[in-house]
């Protein structure tokens, strides 16, 4: 690992292409590299919350359509454990065949610079999966080793072409031990839920009364679905303009009436509670079934922001038991 | 609260009512859980504080013809329930209410902004917040400006929760007169400030208890009323025409802004619709369950003869 000042490793990740940080709230241009988790997630690097993915512009009688290719380069810096977490899993759905056009693009376009984690906050349950604080993700890893300093090493093909990473130093023994430090401590302040699941049982579990009652506090707003790391489902509308239209995409929620309206005018999930529930199935059971790995990487945001109080983890455990409980 | 729970027990066991709708503590104190049960052993469970976030009367929805329900309820959220009676929307002989003496209700949200630390632990100490047992917030700095300027409810409630009412005193509706003063200009500067921010998540909408349409007017494809974008003014028709949906039925309860991880002020808008009813109609909704609904009469002394 090498050791930098955190002034310079900006300014030398600032020539690979502009460079958003970690602030309280999202990635910004702006700010200060921020202490705690942010709100919401990077995904939007990836998948934006609006987008346009191609113009038809009406000349006459004549039509022309423009392909609109994201190119600008940017630099995600301060990504957590958590975030990089996220987008691996996102990734998996956008660039299985067939890939997504739009997204692999960004994916190029981007530089993931990840930090090993020093803030775990009360929501936090990462280590519940096959990952942790400590885990070094993205194109580049740091450690933030104080107000100054960064330890940090490339991963990635690109993260190693991105910055000249002979004219640094190599980080000392001392400060690695103090790497290791922190990153156990940060461990030891989370909490681990015990999720063994047999996937199988998706049917029983989503027609339960224990799952229907977990879920009784959630109004199915869209709230946790946008500051989800690993939540990606989108709605592809095509927009109006005085010449043009947009066909553009945009941020969908499952939680919504809409989203599960079919043409017919039948809603399969037209109940509340099922809508809630289809969120903790495709995050505990569609997903592992589907991509060998959970749909959820324990980031706590959608505690954080949900209005009425649910926390997911209790649906967890109240899931957990009743795994435990029909099964021995 | 002791007697009240004992009360509720008894009324569960002898299957007067068929469950009890209120709040538990959830794993962060700032905002407790809504929670429902039909089983008299979680009734001791139940909480009542400034931590309660939605309004209630929102979930009542679910329980359509399944019994009556008992649910905790502040009196501008009574308000709210004596909307849905005068819309034929709930029977009053569905639900026992639980009067809920109010003190103000918390943003959770403003309160971590204003605290700008995990929140561990919350004290209410006389109008202040005692935040992890070394930062003090007061109240009044951490609720929706409705809460400042909340109208009386004719009280019709089963059952009551004894203690002061404490809501914060009934102010003038100055910060809406001082609004009124700016120019249009002026105004979409301000909602270009605090409503850009808006991501569209709609926690104002499905927490309000008024909005119980089943496909909303922003969901709607053909015609389109609403682009679904973010830009200012797709934001902006959003909550303008949801205001227009509000006028005579929204009773300030906060619960949107409560709801609004953005922090954005939506209880201004909505203090405006209480504040014209006010001045020009002497209305004030849900004020009882027996008043016609706002829009749905006319009086001869009414300003403007188009109706006449
Ligand atoms: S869990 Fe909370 S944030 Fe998520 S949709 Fe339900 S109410 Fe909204
Ligand atoms: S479901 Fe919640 S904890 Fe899991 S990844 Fe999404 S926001 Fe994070
Ligand atoms: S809750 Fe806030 S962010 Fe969400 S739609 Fe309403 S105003 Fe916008
Ligand atoms: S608009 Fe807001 S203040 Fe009015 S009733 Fe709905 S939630 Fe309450």
């Amino acid at each position: 690992m090498k050791k930098i000042k955190l002034k310079d490793f900006k300014k030398a990740l600032s020539k690979w292409g502009e460079v958003y940080i970690r602030t309280r709230d999202g990635f910004l241009k702006e700010g200060r590299l921020s202490s705690k988790k942010s709100k919401k997630s990077p995904k939007e690097f990836l998948l934006p919350r609006e987008e346009v993915l191609l113009a038809i512009h009406k000349k006459g009688a004549d039509t022309e359509v423009l392909e609109a290719h994201p190119s600008k380069k940017k630099v995600v810096m301060g990504a957590l454990p958590c975030d990089m977490k996220g987008l691996e899993l996102t990734t998996k759905n956008f660039l299985n065949s067939p890939e997504d056009p739009y997204y692999k693009k960004r994916v190029e376009n981007t530089l993931f610079v990840s930090e090993m984690c020093q803030y775990p906050s009360s929501s936090c349950f990462c280590t519940s999966f096959d990952y942790g604080p400590s885990s070094k993700m993205g194109d580049i890893t740091y450690f933030r080793l104080n107000d100054d300093n960064v330890l940090c090493e490339p991963i990635s093909e690109k993260g190693k072409k991105a910055l000249l990473w002979e004219q640094y130093p190599d980080a000392g023994e001392k400060d690695l031990e103090i790497m290791e430090k922190m990153l156990r401590e940060t461990a030891k302040r989370l909490q681990k839920l015990n999720i063994s699941y047999d996937f199988s049982r998706a049917r029983e579990v989503y027609a339960s009364s224990e799952l229907k009652d977990a879920v009784f506090s959630c109004l199915n707003c869209g709230a946790c679905t946008y500051v989800c790391p690993t939540c990606y489902c989108f709605d592809i509308r095509d927009i109006e303009r005085k010449d043009f239209v947009l066909r553009e995409r945009v941020w969908d929620s499952c939680m919504f009436f809409v989203y599960s309206l079919e043409a017919s005018g039948h809603n399969p999930r037209k109940n509340r509670s099922k809508r809630a529930e289809n969120r903790f199935m495709h995050k505990f059971f569609y997903q592992p079934l589907q991509y060998k790995e959970f749909g959820c990487t324990g980031c706590g945001r959608c505690v954080d922001v949900c209005p009425a109080g649910y926390d997911i983890r209790e649906t967890i455990r109240s899931i957990q038991s009743f795994m435990e409980g029909k099964n021995g | 609260m002791e007697k009240v729970k004992e009360e509720l027990k008894r009324l569960l066991q002898e299957g007067e009512i068929k469950g009890v709708l209120g709040f538990v503590p959830s794993s962060s104190p700032q905002k407790n859980r809504v929670f429902y049960t039909e089983n008299p052993d979680d009734v001791s469970r139940f909480t009542v504080s400034l931590f309660n976030t939605p309004n209630l009367t929102t979930y009542l929805f679910r329980f359509k013809d399944k019994g009556k329900i008992a649910l905790f309820l502040r009196p501008c959220e009574q308000r709210a329930l004596n909307v849905l009676i005068s819309e034929g929307k709930i029977k009053r002989e569905d639900v026992f209410v639980i009067g809920v003496p109010c003190q103000g209700a918390v943003d959770p949200f403003r309160l971590e902004e204003q605290v700008d630390a995990e929140i561990n632990s919350v004290e209410v100490k006389d109008d202040k917040i005692l935040v992890n047992n070394a930062i003090s917030v007061y109240i009044k700095e951490v609720m929706p400006y409705s809460c400042r300027v909340c109208e009386d409810v004719e009280e019709d409630v089963d059952i009551k929760i004894d203690g002061e009412d404490k809501r914060p005193s009934h102010e003038e509706y100055s910060k809406i007169e001082d609004f009124d003063k700016k120019t249009p200009s002026e105004k979409w500067a301000f909602f270009k400030e605090t409503f850009e921010r808006c991501t569209r998540c709609y926690a104002c909408r499905e927490v309000c208890p008024m909005c119980y349409c089943e496909q909303c007017f922003v969901d709607s494809y053909d015609p389109l009323w609403v682009e679904p974008g973010l830009s200012l003014q797709d934001i902006m028709s959003y909550h303008l025409i949801k205001m227009y949906h509000m006028a005579g039925r929204c009773t300030n309860c906060g619960a949107c802004e409560r709801a609004c991880p953005e922090n954005i002020p939506l209880s201004l808008l909505t203090s405006m619709l209480a504040h014209r009813l006010k001045r020009d109609f002497g209305y004030i909704s849900g004020k009882n369950g027996t008043q016609k609904v706002f829009l749905g009469e006319y009086h001869y002394e009414d300003k403007g003869d188009f109706i006449k």
